[in-house]
This record gives C-alpha cells, structure tokens and sequence, in this order.
C-alpha cells in the first residue's frame, strides 16, 4: 500500500474532496466488504453495510484526529455498522428457520465442486474474525502488518492465526479429497 | 509445506476472484455523498447550534442563582427525598469466603470488609439515604445487591441478609457470579424468619440436601411437611438433576391456581446448600410469576464470626479444596492424582463416583471460579480434551456444564461428533449430545438430530423422535411446499404425494384420506430432512386430530413422533 498517497487522499477527502474520498472507496471498498462478508451472513446485507460505513466515513472525516490511521479507522466503522445491524435484527439466530434456508443434511462440502469453491465453503467455516485475516492476506495480498493493524490484534497473532488456518483448511482439503 | 501453502493461497485468490462488491453500490454511495452535506464547509454551522445551547444553559443558571438569592429558605430543604435516592445500591460480594463491599454507585472500587464493617458502613448510608415515607417508618429505600460466587454457602448469605435486617434495609437482591440480580425483598417487619400473614396463599420450598459442586436436584410436592408450618403446599428439592429440578419446580409453582402475584413462597435451605442453587431457585420462582419469596433465616452471626477476615465454612459443609496448584492440568499426573485424593476424602455423593467424574467436577468448579483468567481457560481446554477419553458418566456431566457455558460458540461441532456412535460416545453420551444440541442450538441442530434417527439404540431414537418433535415450529412457514426443489429426491417424493393429495385434498380435505399419502412419506427411511419436515408441518396445520384409518400403516415410533406433535 502506498502510505504516502493514501494519506494525501485522506487529507483531500478530510477538506471535501469527493474525487479523493471515491479514490480511496476504490482503493479499500473491496477489502472493507471481504471483511463484512465474513461477518453478515447475507452478501446484499455486507453490500448495504458497506454503503454505511463509507457515507459515516465520510461525514465523520473532519474529526478523524490522525489521517495515518485512516485505515483502522475505517475497518472499526465498518465492523461498528456490522454490530449494528446484527442489533437492528439483520442477523436474527432465533429467528425460525424457513425450508427452503434449513441445510438438507449436515452439509458436508460436495465432493463434485470444483476446487476453488470447495475451499471457499471452508474459508466460510471458519470463524469471522479468522476468516478475514484469511481473505485480506491471500486475497487482498496485505501484509500481516496491516492487517494486524486494521483489527486491532498483534502482528504475531495475525501470523499465526493465518498459519493455522492455512493449515486447517490444508488438512480439511485433503481429507475432501480422500473422501 | 510452502508450496502447499501458495498453492493453498492461489485457490483462495482463485475462489474470491469475482467476490466484490456489486458496482451499483459505488453510485449508491456517490448519491448519498451528495446528499450529505460535508461537515468541514461548514463549521459555522457546526458550532452554531452547540454554541447557543451552551449560551442559554449558563443563561439560565445564571438566572437560577439570582433567584435563589432572593428566595426564602425552604424549611424541606435539607431533608432527602426518596426519589433522589431510588437508583442507589450498595453492592456486597462474596467469594471464596471473602467479603467486599461497592459503595453506593456502580464503577466505585470494591472494599475488602469484615461482617461487622459492612454493618458499619450500612448503618451510615441507611442513615444518610433517609426513610421510605410511604412504606412506613425506619425502612431505608437504600438496595443491597448480594452478589456471590456459585459454591458460596448460602450461609453466608443468610448472614449478610441477617445484617441488613438488622439495618432495616429490606430491598435485598440476590445476584449468581455476574449474573442479573433477582429482586428478593425481606418481609416488612424486618425479620427474615417466615410470617403467617392471613388470607394470603402460602408456599413453601425445602432445599434439602447440602451438597456442592455437580451434586443435582430433584423435586417432590407434598401436601405437608413439619419442617415449615402454615403453608398450603410444599416443595422439596432432593438428589436428582438440579437444572430439570427446577425446571420442574417452575413447571408445578406455574400451574399452582392460585393469586401469584399476592402468594408468598418460602424457601428454607441448608445452610451448606450452594448460594448458586439458592439463586437460581429465586430466579425460577420470579419467573413462575410470584413476586413475594421469603428465606428462613438463621441465628445472627457471633461476635468471632462478625470480626472474622473471611468468613467461616458452616460446620457441616465439605471443605473447599484449594490446591497448591490451582491448575491440575499443568501440574500433570501426579498432581492431579492428588488433587483426586483430596476430592474423595469430601463428603460428596459424589464420592463414589467414577475419578473422572471427580477430576471433571473439580475442572468445572475450576472454571467456574475466580482464578486467573488463562487458568481458567486451561481449565476449560482441559474438560474438552478430556471428553473423547473420559468415562460415560463425566462425558455426560462435561457436556452438560459446556452446554450451560458456551452455549452456541464452537459448541455444535464438540456435540456433533458426539452423536455418532462408537466407543467414546455410548448411548447415554448420545443422548445427552442429542438433548444438548436441542437446548443450546435448537432448530438449526435438526438437520444433526434428525439424521441419527437410524441410531441402533432405542433409547437414541427415542431422543431424537422427542427432539424433533419438540423442535417442530408450530406453524408451518410460508412456502413449504413450493421450497421443496432443493433436495430433488424430497421434490419428487413431495410432488408425488401432493399430486395425490391435491386431487383427494379437493373434495375430501381436510380428511384422513388426504393425509394418507402424506404419512406414508414418513415411511420411507430414506426421507430428506426438509421432506419429513414438510410432510410433519403439512400434518399439523391440515389435520384437527391424529388421523386414526392410518394409525396401522405408520411405524410405531413415527406414529408416536406424530401423535407426540399432535398432542403439542
């Protein structure tokens, strides 16, 4: 990521510059949505709440104290917008579950698909903060540094978080594969 | 391992390849962006509307002060009223024997006292809190909140509430670990001992046996019972499993015809009696719908025990086990052995029990307790390790205490693998997985509960028939039939049926006959959950009564599952 750029952007965006707020949704939209994708279980709902985070980003920008932790900063609007709308009942758990939702079996991965989905059905078993680090490292291609950033957690956390789950979706890969 | 790792990695970029977000979102964005206006142009505005409410609060105060000055003095001034005092609470804690105090707002640090020091300090704020007016004279509005770890003795208890009487404050609460406080006011004539009072329906509860840790409850209704005179009925809780105890208990004060609201419970409990199952007890009571319960009480604490640091194990209660180490799990065998040997030396009823049993009860307690918090979770990674080699019975207990802690997180795949059959899941730890996935998971566990209904033990099956049917939602969802399509083999077993259904349904509906092809489908050990759920939800909204011409074509445990949703 180019620091420097991004920050002159921010600044930008911070005085009302709507071009440079829309480089930066460029820049970070995808990443920002990965991260909610993994904490909402419906794609439309991660869409709206990434409508959210940005237009809060944006009215919030003047009072954003360091321009540096812009990114942080944006992520924790985001994943505060996600709380939200669990709160609002997006994400109602005891809500009953209709037929055509309700798993037919205890849905193990079919062993017909095609590679890449059958490890993206595993990276969506993976645990939501987890499965984050999982796609902004191998997906998005950030450091660890930056991703630690973003979430708050140490750089070493992040590192091992993502070995274990590498190795984790290694394992229930090969065992797929078996069966 | 690298290479598998890139390669792991190039799937990953490969699965998330067109994961974006859609590009009408970016427009909906710029749109909404147009229409907020920016707030760094205009901070004039921003500061306006601030600013001239900080002006005209000063304003006021300013007017305020000047009347004030010319006011007379208000005679009332200086005496509190009970409104202002309404939210304030002291809150008293006990652990591990050890008593500390918050003063009288939540945040405020807590204090370490002796019995007599927190007679002292309610005594003051009593004093400065005033009187309830309405009530009548010498009550204080001032609550207590009694908060105290789960294998507190519920003497402890009676004492702090026996100090509070003593300070005519009767708004106690009691409050398990951080659990929600249960309001459990004292009687109004500040004794804690149980009042006959007239015209007013009387209950009363024994808690009888007086052991801790694991040890369970059981619930016996008697007509009269010489340990608590003048009540209309009386509970006694003895041995058995404490949590379906006081479910029970619930279950029966709920369908007691009586004025819940004005019916007085008394609870008289052993002094060695956890405070947890005491707690616990009040809660259920309050949710049954009554409001008034009242506790016997016991004599008031001497002057050694009043002066005592920490408070004093009641003499017939089993002794707590403090270990060297509190983590047996790093200590390693032989500490573990011995913490064992300590554990069969308590009079528990437990004693007997498997040492498993015993390591996992003391696990539990472990976790339960105050100790630090990596302690704590290496106590708890130790009960998960120990479930696939542990012994039926303390398989059967760790699953019950992980289904009361964890609820829902990571617990579905522990119990999951827990239903299938083999040497570490006999059918008493199948059953137990099977009741745990129905309580804590609930209807999103029927997919799992359903598919071990061909489990080869009748007990299993039993539980997983009444499991299902229990979880059934009462009416059907909107679009049952048209949502069938996913699973092709339940579309064509429903279509089929409905087929038929539909052309019987027109004139004879809602008959036995309609259903005719429908229970046949249950037959059928093949059947896809969604198709057995369609045809169970499409039985209970057509039919009035089970459906007595096809009682001989339906397999005796699928009738009793159906007569079972029936009767629901």
């Amino acid at each position: 990521m180019d620091k420097e750029r991004n920050e002159r952007s921010v600044r930008a965006a911070m005085g009302g510059d709507r071009a440079a707020f829309a480089r930066l949704y460029e820049q970070y939209g995808r990443a920002v949505y990965l991260v909610l994708v993994a904490r909402l279980p419906r794609r439309e709902d991660a869409e709206d709440v990434l409508q959210e985070a940005f237009v809060a980003a944006w009215r919030a920008l003047p009072r954003l104290a360091r321009p540096d932790r812009f990114l942080p900063w944006l992520f924790r609007i985001a994943r505060n917008k996600a709380r939200d709308h669990h709160r609002r009942g997006g994400h109602d758990r005891l809500r009953p579950v209709r037929l055509h939702e309700a798993p037919e079996t205890a849905a193990p991965v079919p062993a017909q698909a095609p590679e890449a989905e059958r490890i993206r059905m595993l990276v969506e078993r993976l645990k939501p903060g987890t499965r984050a680090i999982v796609v902004l490292r191998a997906v998005e291609g950030w450091s660890a540094e930056d991703v630690a950033r973003i979430q708050g957690l140490h750089v070493a956390t992040v590192r091992r978080r993502y070995a274990r789950a590498l190795k984790h979706l290694r394992a229930n890969l090969q065992r797929e594969l078996r069966t | 391992m690298n290479e598998t790792n890139a390669r792991i990695e190039q799937l990953l970029r490969d699965a998330y390849t067109d994961e974006r977000p859609a590009p009408g979102v970016a427009n909906e964005v710029a749109a909404r962006l147009e229409n907020h206006r920016h707030p760094s142009r205009h901070a004039i505005g921003r500061w306006l509307w601030p600013g001239l409410i900080a002006a005209a609060v000063l304003l006021a105060v300013a007017l305020g002060r000047r009347d004030d000055d010319n006011a007379p003095a208000d005679p009332l001034a200086d005496k509190p009223g009970p409104a202002k005092e309404a939210g304030a609470f002291v809150g008293v804690r006990v652990a591990e024997g050890r008593l500390r105090i918050q003063r009288m707002a939540p945040g405020k640090p807590w204090t370490r006292v002796t019995l007599n020091g927190l007679a002292e300090y309610l005594k003051g704020a009593a004093k400065q809190h005033g009187q309830l007016p309405k009530i009548g004279p010498k009550v204080s509005p001032l609550r207590v909140v009694i908060r105290a770890d789960r294998l507190t003795p519920w003497l402890h208890a009676q004492w702090i509430m026996m100090v509070c009487a003593e300070q005519k404050l009767y708004r106690v609460e009691l409050a398990v670990g951080d659990g929600k406080p249960v309001p459990t006011p004292l009687p109004l004539d500040l004794d804690v001992g149980a009042r006959v009072g007239p015209g007013r329906a009387r209950m009363g509860v024994i808690v009888e046996t007086n052991a801790m840790g694991q040890t369970a409850y059981g619930v016996r209704r008697v007509a009269d019972d010489p340990r608590i005179d003048g009540v209309d009925e009386v509970f006694v809780l003895t041995a058995g499993d404490e949590r379906a105890a006081l479910r029970k208990l619930k279950d029966q004060l709920t369908a007691v015809d009586t004025k819940r609201l004005a019916a007085i419970v008394e609870i008289k409990a052993a002094q060695t009696v956890p405070f947890g199952v005491v707690g616990r007890l009040a809660a259920g009571i309050r949710e049954a719908g009554y409001r008034r319960i009242e506790f016997y009480g016991t004599a008031l604490p001497n002057a050694k025990q009043r002066a005592a640091k920490e408070l004093p194990e009641p003499k017939d209660g089993w002794k707590r086990v403090i270990l060297p180490d509190p983590d047996p799990i790093k200590a390693g065998d032989a500490d573990e052995a011995r913490a064992l040997a300590l554990l069969k030396q308590l009079r528990d009823p437990n004693e007997a029990a498997p040492a498993r049993l015993a390591a996992a009860d003391l696990l539990i307690a472990m976790v339960h307790s105050k100790a630090s918090q990596p302690a704590r979770r290496a106590a708890f990674k130790g009960l998960v390790r120990a479930l696939p080699d542990t012994s039926p019975t303390a398989t059967a207990v760790i699953l019950r205490f992980i289904r009361d802690r964890l609820r829902d997180e990571g617990l579905l795949r522990v119990l999951v693998h827990f239903l299938e059959p083999n040497e570490s899941s006999p059918p008493s730890v199948r059953v137990a997985a099977v009741e745990a996935l129905r309580r804590s998971v609930g209807e999103a566990a029927m997919p799992w509960i359903y598919a071990r209904r061909d489990d080869p033990d009748p007990d299993v099956r039993k539980a997983v028939g009444a499991a299902l049917v229990r979880l059934l939602p009462r009416s059907a969802p909107d679009g049952t039939w048209s949502s069938m399509a996913r699973s092709e083999r339940g579309a064509a077993a429903i279509a089929r049926a409905l087929a038929r259904t539909k052309t019987l349904s027109l004139a004879l509906e809602p008959s036995n006959l309609a259903a005719r092809p429908i229970v046949a489908l249950l037959r059928d050990d093949k059947l896809p959950f969604v198709a057995w759920r369609a045809a169970c939800e499409w039985l209970r909204a057509n039919l009035k009564e089970f459906p007595v011409a096809i009682k001989g074509e339906v397999r005796p445990e699928d009738r009793a599952r159906i007569k079972a949703a029936f009767a629901k």
